[in-house]
């Protein structure tokens, strides 16, 4: 019976669109002002700079991940900063004056475990 | 009238062009989009004049949008969903909602001036007229419309399971409606 029904409608046809309809829609739609673009919107709009922007994002990201494994790791514990360099699996034990000196050419702040930066001296 | 897959891709340069002030674009969109937009419209609706407004303002909200039709990525799920809100928000205005019952609803030609045709078309009319305005949607963009439910899905956001559940219930209401008038 479902069938039936649907057998009825698909007899039927709707209303057309007014013919007329698309001067008076084109005449409307011709006496607004459309909203201006911007230069930045139309320059990010683009799909090929929107990649290239995207794309070097993600290569400095890898990067960056990349070089932060070759770089110092630097630990804090108990006012004694040990420094390993990975790539020569040394560490070295510091005192206060050597610990405080690091954190200021490292900018490290906070007590814990920080990772240094890549322009980190590996010997003191 | 078929969608075909490179559809998308020429409206998305017409919307660029349109957002450059070329106004040539606007009427590729409307031949494109017009008949299917009044079509929609006038589910929701159930009238030609509330229809044709509908339309109207789309295209006209759509020569005002400027930098914000270079980032749509589906036009023609664009327009439609500006549709319904421009529907919803008309009715908003009206103080009625959209499903609100009508005694002039104006949605089906007969096909001939035969007595029995004309009155086969006014009580289908009368019974999709009746239906919730969400149910009645379905019916017209999938039976009428030609849009699958996956189609219908993406216009309205909402998924096809929920388009097709809404068909289900619209049907089975049109047969109960049909069937009492008997």
């Amino acid at each position: 019976m479902n069938d039936r029904i649907e057998t009825r409608l698909r007899r039927q046809r709707r209303h057309a669109i007014d013919p007329a309809l698309r001067a008076r829609v084109l005449a409307a739609a011709g006496s607004v002002e459309p909203a201006r673009v911007g230069p930045l919107e139309r320059l990010w709009s683009s799909s090929a700079l929107r990649w290239a922007v995207l794309t070097a994002v993600a290569l400095l990201w890898v990067g960056d991940r990349w070089s932060t494994t070759l770089s110092p790791n630097i630990s804090i514990s108990h006012g004694t900063m040990t420094c390993e360099a990975r790539e020569l699996g040394q560490s070295m034990e510091l005192d206060d004056s050597e610990r405080r000196w690091l954190e200021r050419r490292l900018g490290l702040h906070a007590l814990g475990t920080g990772r240094g930066r890549r322009d980190a001296p590996l010997s003191m | 009238m078929d969608r075909e897959p490179g559809d998308d891709r020429r409206d998305r340069r017409s919307l660029r062009r349109l957002a450059d002030g070329d106004r040539d674009a606007l009427t590729e969109l409307f031949d494109a989009h017009a008949e299917r937009l009044f079509g929609h419209a006038l589910w929701l609706t159930r009238r030609r004049a509330e229809a044709e407004d509908a339309v109207q303002t789309v295209f006209v909200k759509l020569a005002e949008r400027g930098g914000e039709l270079l980032r749509v990525r589906r036009p023609e799920a664009y327009l439609h969903r500006m549709l319904r809100s421009t529907i919803v928000d008309d009715a908003r205005r009206r103080e009625r909602r959209p499903e609100e019952a009508l005694d002039d609803a104006e949605l089906l030609v007969a096909d001939s001036a035969d007595a029995e045709a004309l009155a086969e078309a006014k009580g289908l009319e009368r019974a999709l007229a009746a239906l919730p305005a969400e149910q009645r949607e379905a019916v017209g963009l999938h039976l009428f419309e030609g849009h699958s439910f996956g189609e219908i899905g993406r216009l309205l956001e909402v998924s096809r399971f929920t388009v097709a559940s809404r068909y289900r219930l619209a049907i089975a209401r049109l047969r109960r409606t049909v069937e009492g008038d008997r």
